[in-house]
C-alpha cells in the first residue's frame, strides 16, 4: 500500500533527531579541539588585555568550568532555543549575527542551485537526444574540463576578470551601502552583487549534473518499456516526459534535496573569494576568532539544514517514486 | 482456400556497424505472414530473429540500418512509411511484446495509465471510455480490473507480461509479433501464458509471428515454421511437414538436439562449431563448415532459397529430401 505510514514518519523523525544530536555533540567538541583559548586570544586582541582580564573574560563565558558541564548548559541552551553570545562581537548574541547572515547565503546558494539544476536538467536531456552530435561533444567535453577545475580557482578567475579588470561587476559584499532609493533599486543592486558568486557557483555545480543527467537520460533510453512507448505509437513528447523524464529524474531529485539541505553550509569558498556576508564568511571568522558560540551556532544551523532536508527527502520521495513505500 | 497476406517481407537486409566493420546481421530474408496464422521464427541466439522483429517495427536504432529489401503490410511498404503513417501502423496494425517480462513496463506509472496511453494515441475517446476499455483489456488476459492502479513492481512477473500482452491486443491489430515473451519466465507459466495467447488469437483472429530459440515450444503451436542461421532463412515450412521430412540438414541438426517426452529414447545430437562471423562471412553456404551432409560444392555456391514444397521452402545444395 502506498501513503504514509505514521510508524514510518516517527521512525525516520527518531532517527533525523539522533543523527543532530551526534552532529550537535561533534559541534561543541570540535572548536575545543582547535587548541588555544577564546578568553587569552580575545584579551590580547584588547589594549587592555592581561592574564587577569583574561581570566574574567573566561568566568564570564563559563570557560572555566569543566567540559562536562559545559556541555550540560550548552545542550540546555540549544534546546530552549538560545545560541548563547558571541565572544567577539560582545555581548551581542549569536542568534542575531546568524539571522543576518543567513538570508545572504540562501539568496546565492538557493539561486545557484535552482539555476545549476534546471540548465543541468535542460542541457543533459538536449545533450542525450542529441548524442554523437557537435553540440553533445561539446557539453561533455566542457563538463568533464571544468569539473577538474577546483571552485576556488574558477572564483577567483571570475572575480579577476569580471570584477578587476573589466569592473562590470563589484569584486566582493552583497550590497552598496550608497545605493538608496526604493525597493526596485535595492533589489536590483542586490541582484547585481550576487551576479558573481552565482555565476561561479553554477558554472562549477552544472558540469557534473549535466554529465549525470545526460548518463540518466541515456540510461532509461535504452530500457525496453521507452522501446514498447515507442512502439505503442504514443507521440515522441509524451514518451519524453511521462517514459523517460520522470525515470531520469528520480536519482536527480535526491541530489537536489541534498544540495538544498547543504545550501547554508555550502558557500564557504564562495563566500571568502567574493567576501559575502553570509554564513560562510561568519563561520570562517568565528573560527579564526576562538569564537565558540558561534562557531557552535553556524554548524548547528549547518547541521539542522542537512538534517531537515534529508528528512522531507526520505518523507517525498516515496510520492515521486511509487517502488519505494513508507513502511 | 488462400488466405490473405498480412505481411510479406521481401529480401530484408539489415546490417549493424561495428568497429571492424558492418556485421551481415539480416541477409535476404523473405517471408510472408497470413491472415490468423500463427508463425514462427526460430533459431540460436544472434541469428537475426530479433532484429526482424525490430525492422517490421521500424524500431531499429543506432547502429542498426535497414539496407536492402521491402516490409510490405497489405500491399504498402512500410519502410517507406512517414512520421503520421508510421505512428498509426504501429500499434493499430502491428503489436509487439517484448522478451523481458521485467522491463516492459514503466515502473513510475500505474499499468492501467500505461494500458490507457496505448487506447488514448490512436483513439479519440474519454478517459471514462479509455478506462473502461483498460479494465475489459485486464480482464483478457484474467487479471482483475482493481489492478488497474497497481505499479508493474507489485504484480508478479507472469502477471506484468500478461499486461503487456493485453496492451498489445488493445487496438485489436492484425499483427502481433512476440519476442521471446516467455523467456524470463518458468516453464508453468510459460505455458499458460502461450494457452491464453492461442485462445485470444482463436477469438480475436490476429495473425502471430513468434520469435523464440526454443523450438520444442516452437512445434507445439505454430501453424508455420521458418528456420534462421547466421542472418540467412534455410527453411520454412508447416510445421507438421517440418517436424516429419526436415529438409536443411540444420533443421534436422536442431530437431535432434533435443528430448521428446514422450517418443522412445534416443541418443541426442548437439550440432558441433559454432557461427561464422558475419562481418566477412566466408563464401558459399554458411552451415557448412558445421554441415554433416557437407559436400564440395557447399563452399562454393550459395544455396538459393526455393520452394521444394506445398509452403515448403529450403536452402541448400543437398536437401534431404527432394
Amino acid at each position: 500500500m502506498r501513503g504514509f505510514s505514521l510508524k514510518y514518519v516517527i521512525k525516520r523523525f527518531i532517527s533525523a533527531v539522533f543523527t543532530l544530536w551526534i552532529a550537535l555533540t561533534i559541534n561543541f567538541l570540535l572548536p575545543r579541539c582547535m587548541g588555544g583559548d577564546p578568553a587569552e586570544y580575545l584579551a590580547s586582541q584588547s589594549a587592555m588585555g592581561s592574564l587577569e582580564y583574561a581570566e574574567l573574560m573566561k568566568q564570564q563565558f563559563g570557560l572555566d568550568k569543566s567540559i562536562f558541564e559545559q556541555y550540560i548548559l550548552y545542550l540546555k541552551e540549544l534546546l530552549h532555543g538560545n545560541l548563547g553570545v558571541s565572544y567577539m562581537n560582545f555581548p551581542t548574541p549569536v542568534k542575531d549575527i546568524i539571522l543576518e547572515a543567513i538570508p545572504w547565503t540562501l539568496l546565492i546558494v538557493i539561486t545557484s542551485i535552482l539555476i545549476s539544476f534546471a540548465l543541468a536538467w535542460f542541457l543533459g536531456t538536449l545533450s542525450a537526444l542529441k548524442k554523437g552530435s557537435f553540440f553533445d561533444n561539446a557539453v561533455v567535453g566542457t563538463s568533464f574540463y571544468i569539473q577538474s577545475i577546483p571552485y576556488f580557482w574558477v572564483g577567483m578567475l571570475i572575480v579577476m576578470a569580471f570584477g578587476y579588470y573589466l569592473e562590470w561587476f563589484p569584486m566582493g559584499h552583497a550590497q552598496d551601502a550608497a545605493v538608496t532609493g526604493g525597493f526596485l533599486a535595492q533589489a536590483g543592486d542586490i541582484a547585481y552583487h550576487a551576479f558573481l558568486p552565482v555565476l561561479s557557483m553554477v558554472i562549477v555545480s552544472l558540469a557534473g549534473r549535466m554529465i549525470m543527467m545526460r548518463s540518466n537520460i541515456l540510461q532509461v533510453f535504452s530500457e525496453d518499456y521507452i522501446v514498447l512507448a515507442q512502439a505503442k505509437g504514443l507521440k515522441k513528447g509524451k514518451i519524453l516526459t511521462k517514459y523517460a523524464l520522470r525515470n531520469a529524474l528520480l536519482p536527480s531529485f535526491t541530489g537536489l534535496m541534498l544540495s538544498l539541505g547543504q545550501a547554508v553550509g555550502g558557500a564557504i569558498a564562495t563566500e571568502l573569494v567574493f567576501s559575502y556576508p553570509g554564513i560562510g564568511l561568519t563561520t570562517m571568522n568565528a573560527i579564526l576568532s576562538h569564537d565558540y558560540p558561534l562557531i557552535q551556532g553556524c554548524f548547528a544551523i549547518i547541521a539542522v539544514s542537512v538534517v531537515t532536508l534529508n528528512f522531507l527527502a526520505d518523507l517525498i520521495y516515496p510520492l515521486i517514486d511509487p517502488r519505494v513505500s513508507l513502511s | 482456400m488462400e488466405k490473405e497476406i498480412i505481411l510479406s517481407v521481401k529480401d530484408l537486409c539489415v546490417e549493424y556497424q561495428a568497429d571492424r566493420g558492418a556485421v551481415h546481421a539480416v541477409s535476404g530474408v523473405s517471408f510472408d505472414i497470413h491472415k490468423g496464422e500463427f508463425f514462427g521464427l526460430a533459431g540460436e541466439s544472434g541469428c537475426g530473429k530479433s532484429t526482424i522483429a525490430f525492422s517490421i517495427m521500424r524500431l531499429l536504432k543506432g547502429a542498426a540500418s535497414i539496407t536492402g529489401g521491402e516490409i510490405n503490410f497489405r500491399g504498402k511498404n512500410v519502410l517507406m512509411f512517414g512520421k503520421e503513417e508510421l505512428r498509426v501502423f504501429r500499434w493499430e496494425k502491428s503489436s509487439m511484446v517484448l522478451q523481458s517480462a521485467m522491463n516492459n513496463l514503466n515502473p513510475v506509472v500505474t499499468i492501467g495509465s500505461q494500458l490507457m496511453d496505448a487506447i488514448l494515441a490512436h483513439e479519440a475517446v474519454s478517459r471514462e471510455e479509455a478506462t473502461k476499455r483498460a479494465e475489459k483489456l485486464l480482464a483478457l488476459v484474467n487479471i482483475d480490473s482493481k489492478r488497474l492502479k497497481a505499479y508493474p513492481h507489485e504484480l508478479s512477473g507472469g502477471m506484468r507480461q500478461r499486461v503487456v500482452i493485453a496492451m498489445a491486443l488493445a487496438l485489436k491489430p492484425d499483427l502481433v509479433i512476440f519476442d521471446e515473451p516467455t523467456t524470463a519466465l518458468d516453464v508453468v507459466v510459460q505455458y499458460n501464458i502461450i494457452r491464453r495467447i492461442i485462445q485470444l488469437k482463436n477469438e480475436m483472429g490476429f495473425a502471430i509471428l513468434f520469435i523464440t530459440h526454443d523450438l520444442p515450444l516452437m512445434l507445439q503451436m505454430c501453424d508455420r515454421i521458418a528456420i534462421m542461421y547466421a542472418g540467412k532463412m534455410v527453411e520454412a515450412a508447416p510445421v507438421e511437414e517440418l517436424m516429419k521430412q526436415p529438409a536443411h540438414p540444420y533443421t534436422s541438426g536442431l530437431l535432434q538436439s533435443f528430448p521428446s517426452l514422450l517418443g522412445p529414447k534416443v541418443r541426442l545430437k548437439g550440432i558441433e562449431g559454432s557461427v561464422p562471423d558475419l562481418i566477412t562471412p566466408p563464401p558459399g553456404c554458411l552451415f557448412a563448415d558445421r554441415c554433416f551432409a557437407r559436400k564440395e560444392d557447399c563452399r562454393k555456391k550459395v544455396p538459393e532459397f526455393e520452394k521444394i514444397g506445398e509452403g515448403h521452402y529450403c536452402a541448400c545444395l543437398h536437401k534431404l529430401r527432394g
